[in-house]
């Protein structure tokens, strides 16, 4: 692969990589430091491609470099191998929509719900998942709608904590 | 549609963009910088191809055969035990991780028995966004649950559903959802019905493309116009492949030089990671109890204990209130009791055909509850189903805009005819983010009597419904919510409310603030379009929520590293974590704010500071709008639109070529 190749491939896929990462960590800091270990990584294997598709080549190492990172920070793993990779391809080129990137957040939202205390927990469920407005969750719950604000406020500032870089 | 389906998820949108604040596009000399590095990169290791091609002749000759050698007898061990595993588990019964991870990954499921209580019920025709989310493998879907119950019923009447507060159970309730996510508009629809034991009709609600339909069997039906899709928060099974609690995929990905990771540590990761999901649902007290027949089919039996208290909350025992809940107990009070769950699982599709809720132990005396519950699926095409999601009941519809034009409109009739001045903040650095009152009500068909059946079991509804009123004391004229420029996608800045004068500070910060206390006041001057107004500035305190202390370094929380280079243990969790206060450790933390507080033209103002430096500078100057001013009210009122209809801060990324993934 020449320089010029490989300036095509980066100028194609680095905005969906990078917005890949940030889905997942929602810091762009993190997201920029795995995107450029990703390349640079990438960039030290041109020569080792062979056939490979070199777009597969760079999704794999994306998959590790994420992996590692969830490894050292949360001493857990979230991806499986296998068919996964088929999924990342998908997910890496998604990512360039912003709209798959809110709906990737609104399912980190809803699977930290239930972390919160209680009265915070219905709040936002009734937002994210029954994508009710607050009125209406102030209708249902038979309050009026400053406690609802100023339940959803406190329960903003406590899935910022749980999700500061949640996978 | 449009409008309150729009107004709905601009409410999620706008949460998300609090809950993830800043900037996500990528910074564009960062973009540069990395290209050229790259580039640079990949022309120094150029220089180093000939040394790397010599090794790759020497190696590659011998160590391809050692390898492959290496790969066929760990295929063979694999198949081997695999297939002894396999037999072997035909005439048992499976692990019980295995058959716990399966019905996790089949059902929807929460880890508390308040899920099956009026609040979701009224809303499980989205049962499949609930909080674990099942695979969705299919477009269409019709549930049936029956509901029967038991002796141990009224001792424990906090576990029990009901239908209305009188006493009344849900005796059955039925729910359609057909969702295709491959369709471009996303076609979701869907619907719910619930009756009580008597066959009264409890609920009734339709989703469809241009409004949700809601029926309570009263003399009219009501249906909420709605915007642009709805976008269901569903699983497909693509998904599931890429989330912390799916299985493991057997192959490995064609990645072929770059290293994969340690296939040991990856696996024990992720069961670890199914570990967490099963016992965060199933609690640490489950037990596979063995197999029973139930519709003459052998079934796989689940039992798992929570503790709860049975009594029910005097505070409030709104059913919403215990919807959500990571122990079973919020909304209740007393003393625990242990309930046993008991789960009847079908062996093929790890589908839940039968639960019965225990009070104790297992006894058909200490019955509570038990619901059946059976599912068909399908892949139909809309065409197939359409008929089903059609509004079913012959009764006036009246239909209801809560659309921002509307809700604006009658705001600004309702500020012209009162002619409420409305103050603005003189400081540039403020952006008004929402504006609402409570006089204009779009939901006032709640408290129309005629809106539920007659008779007795209507009265019931209706004072089910409306019970609540008393406990509203004061409606705001206005109430606007201010942010600093730039920070709008991070926190409010200002709340400025509007009330009729002659509301005392109690009433309000029981209105905006609860569970607090307040300093007393000192005077103050606020000025208002030039004229000096006396006012009193307080100190309002209240609860920020609840904590766990950091668990940095301790012993639970600590994970072994899997990289084998460190072996220090990884710390999971190292920041505060919400808690419910009920739980040991946890502590408070409280907030405060700074109010300003006076009357000006008959009404009575309240302010709220709630940026960090509580310096109050720029809360103290405005100018003021005449109610009667229309034209510059809806000139305030477009500013939220326009700050509403932005793309919150997310780029559109343009310019981005296609990727064709399938190569």
């Amino acid at each position: 692969m020449d320089l010029q190749e490989l300036e095509i491939i980066y100028e194609k896929q680095v905005d969906g990589l990078y917005q890949f990462f940030y889905s997942r960590c929602c810091n762009r800091e993190v997201a920029e430091d795995l995107t450029s270990e990703s390349f640079l990584k990438f960039s030290d294997a041109v020569k080792r491609l062979g056939g490979t598709p070199p777009e597969k080549y760079l999704y794999g190492i994306a998959k590790n470099v994420f992996n590692s990172y969830l490894r050292k920070k949360y001493g857990a793993k979230e991806i499986p191998s296998g068919e996964y990779i088929e999924d990342l391809e998908q997910d890496i080129s998604a990512c360039s929509s912003s709209l798959y990137v809110r709906q990737r957040q609104s399912k980190q939202v809803v699977l930290a719900i239930e972390n919160l205390p209680s009265a915070q927990a219905v709040i936002i469920h009734e937002i994210m998942v029954n994508r009710k407005t607050l009125t209406e969750i102030a209708q249902d719950l038979g309050k009026d709608l400053n406690y609802v604000k100023t339940t959803k406020k406190r329960a903003v500032k406590n899935l910022r904590k749980l999700l500061g870089c949640t996978p | 549609m449009a409008q309150q389906e729009s107004q709905n998820n601009k409410t999620a949108d706008k949460l998300l963009r609090e809950i993830y604040p800043g900037n996500s596009s990528m910074r564009p000399e960062f973009r540069e910088e990395l290209k050229n590095k790259v580039l640079a990169r990949c022309s120094e290791s150029r220089s180093r191809d000939n040394f790397f091609k010599v090794c790759a002749m020497f190696f590659s000759s011998h160590a391809r055969k050692l390898l492959l050698s290496s790969v066929l007898v760990c295929t063979f061990a694999l198949l081997l035990g695999g297939g002894a595993y396999g037999y072997l588990n035909m005439w048992g019964l499976p692990s019980e991780d295995d058959l716990l991870q399966n019905v996790l990954g089949h059902n929807s499921m929460t880890n508390n028995s308040a899920d099956r209580n009026k609040g979701l019920a009224e809303n499980s025709a989205l049962a499949a966004t609930d909080m674990m989310f099942p695979i969705r493998d299919f477009k269409y879907s019709h549930t049936v649950t029956t509901y029967e119950y038991g002796d141990a019923k009224g001792q424990c009447p906090a576990v029990v559903p009901w239908a209305v507060s009188s006493g009344s159970n849900l005796g059955r309730d039925e729910s359609w959802d057909y969702f295709d996510e491959d369709d471009e508009d996303s076609v979701f629809y869907t619907k719910y019905q619930s009756f009580d034991t008597d066959g009264h009709l409890v609920t009734y609600s339709l989703q469809t493309e241009d409004g949700w339909y809601e029926y309570r069997g009263g003399q009219y039906a009501v249906k909420t116009l709605s915007g642009g899709g709805i976008y269901p928060l569903l699983m497909t099974a693509e998904d599931a492949v890429s989330t912390e609690f799916s299985a493991v995929s057997e192959s490995e990905p064609e990645i072929m030089d770059e290293p994969v990771a340690d296939s040991d540590s990856d696996s024990a990761d992720t069961s670890s990671s199914d570990q967490a999901a099963v016992e965060s649902v199933f609690g640490p007290d489950v037990e596979i109890v063995g197999r029973r027949l139930l519709g003459g089919k052998f079934h796989y039996v689940i039992d798992r204990k929570e503790q709860s208290s049975c009594e029910l909350s005097k505070e409030d025992d709104r059913a919403l209130s215990r919807v959500i809940s990571s122990d079973g107990s919020v909304g209740t009070s007393g003393d625990l009791s242990t309930t046993v769950i008991r789960l009847y699982v079908e062996p093929e599709t790890y589908s839940i055909a039968r639960q019965e809720w225990y009070l104790g132990s297992v006894k058909e005396k200490n019955l509570i509850f038990a619901t059946e519950t059976s599912t068909q699926k399908s892949d139909d095409p809309f065409s197939a189903v359409s008929a089903i999601f059609i509004f079913d009941y012959s009764v006036p519809v009246k239909e209801i805009d809560t659309s921002s034009e509307t809700t604006h409109e009658l705001t600004l009739d309702m500020l012209r005819e009162e002619n409420v001045p409305v103050i603005v903040p003189l400081s540039d650095d403020f952006t008004l983010m929402s504006l609402y009152t409570d006089l204009v009500d779009s939901f006032d068909y709640v408290y129309d009597r005629a809106y539920y059946p007659s008779g007795r079991f209507g009265d019931d509804m209706y004072e089910e419904a409306t019970a609540w009123m008393d406990d509203s004391s004061v409606s705001s004229v206005l109430s606007m919510t201010y942010a600093m420029k730039g920070d709008e996608y991070v926190d409010s800045a200002m709340d400025i409310y509007i009330f009729e004068e002659g509301v005392t500070d109690s009433v309000f910060f029981d209105y905006a603030f609860y569970g607090s206390s307040v300093s007393t006041g000192a005077d103050t001057i606020v000025d208002i379009a030039g004229t000096d107004v006396s006012g009193r500035m307080v100190t309002v305190t209240y609860p920020g929520g609840a904590f766990e202390p950091s668990s940095t370094g301790s012993e639970e929380s600590a994970v072994e590293g899997s990289d084998s280079s460190d072996s220090e243990p990884y710390v999971v969790d190292d920041i505060m974590q919400p808690c419910d206060k009920a739980e040991d450790g946890c502590e408070s933390v409280d907030e405060s704010e700074v109010v300003i507080t006076f009357d000006f033209g008959g009404y009575t103002y309240y302010v709220v500071d709630r940026r960090a430096d509580n310096s109050i500078d720029q809360i103290t100057d405005y100018s003021m709008i005449p109610g009667s001013d229309t034209e510059r009210l809806q000139v305030l009122m477009d500013e939220i639109d326009t700050w509403l209809g932005s793309d919150y801060g997310i780029p559109v990324m343009e310019n981005v070529p296609d990727v064709d993934i399938a190569e």
